[in-house]
């Protein structure tokens, strides 16, 4: 399982960087100050990459074969990989080459030893923690980089992990009406819709006190705030999973 | 007009009833400072429902007894 799993990573790469070719252009996409992500490339071949918290991730992805680098200012790790399971990963000179589909233990070993306490690959965990809930082509891209890495030095948990993310939309054949993860409960969602019904209310105030001298502001304001408030009631009744208690 | 359409009505209109109570009492019983909580929610929501209900029922009623004189 883990054997097609791995190479079900490196295909899944080809794939995922392919849709974010299709769907970033020349342009970099800023979130906060995190991440950034520029994408561009040929018709033969995609690039990808992504700058943040200190590290440097460029990929370059072909029909069957994808190249990253992983780079930070002391350190850099070079991975190769085409569609056939074979990777190559180089840090300082040093190489290492192994079969996704047949694992060997030696190499995984080596594959360790040469990256054991590499800056890059510390800062590049980093980035990835903060790129765990997007949901973007060029995040989900350096998702699988990342899972790809880490099962050449012998982590597979990561590419599951990965795996499971983007299988479980699939899944799901309709939308409900009440959030299916259920991580806030009725006394979270309350304090959420209270806090914000209130900065409305205060924000309705602010409004009359503004523009109430404009005839018919008044009925604006009025209107403004309960499409608002029905709204933050709804979905405060959505988030407790149908009944605000 | 169908019954059960009539009643869904008034359960969505019911609901709207108890978001707009809300918008109102929350606010001003925080600033009083008590909160209600989810319990507050629930028991506004089955207020505006019932009344909702209870208005419309009697409103239907008439208009039938109306129609009908």
């Amino acid at each position: 399982m883990v054997r097609g799993l791995s190479i079900g990573v490196v295909v899944s790469m080809l794939i995922v960087s392919s849709g974010s070719r299709a769907a970033a252009g020349p342009p970099p996409i800023h979130r906060g100050a995190d991440v950034r992500f520029t994408a561009g490339g040929t018709t033969k071949e995609a690039t990808l990459t992504a700058e943040g918290l200190g590290v440097r991730v460029s990929k370059r992805v072909g029909p069957d074969t994808v190249k990253i680098r992983i780079e930070v200012a002391n350190d850099a790790i070079d991975v190769d990989a085409n569609a056939k399971g074979a990777v190559r990963l180089a840090r300082r000179g040093k190489s290492v080459s192994l079969d996704m589909a047949v694992r060997d233990a030696k190499a995984i070993a080596t594959a360790r030893r040469l990256t054991e306490g590499s800056a890059a690959l510390k800062s590049f965990g980093a980035m990835i923690a903060t790129l765990e809930s997007d949901e973007r082509n060029a995040a989900k891209s350096m998702l699988t980089s990342w899972a790809l890495v880490n099962a050449i030095r012998g982590d597979d948990q990561i590419a599951i992990g990965v795996a499971r993310r983007f299988a479980a939309p699939r899944s799901v054949s309709m939308t409900p009406a009440s959030f299916t993860a259920r991580e806030e409960v009725p006394i979270v969602c309350w304090a959420e819709y209270a806090s914000t019904i209130t900065i409305y209310y205060y924000e309705y105030s602010q409004c009359l006190i503004d523009y109430a001298w404009i005839p018919g502001m008044a009925a604006v304001c009025s209107f403004e705030w309960l499409v608002k408030a029905e709204l933050a009631w709804f979905w405060v009744i959505g988030c407790s999973g149908g009944v605000p208690v | 007009m169908n019954r059960a359409l009539w009643l869904l009505g008034e359960i969505v209109i019911g609901l709207m009833l108890a978001g707009a109570m809300t918008g109102v009492a929350v606010p001003a019983l925080m600033r009083r400072g008590w909160d209600g909580g989810p319990v507050a929610g629930g028991l506004a929501l089955g207020i505006g429902v019932v009344l909702s209900v209870v208005v419309g029922e009697r409103l239907r009623k008439t208009r039938r007894r109306n129609r009908l004189s």
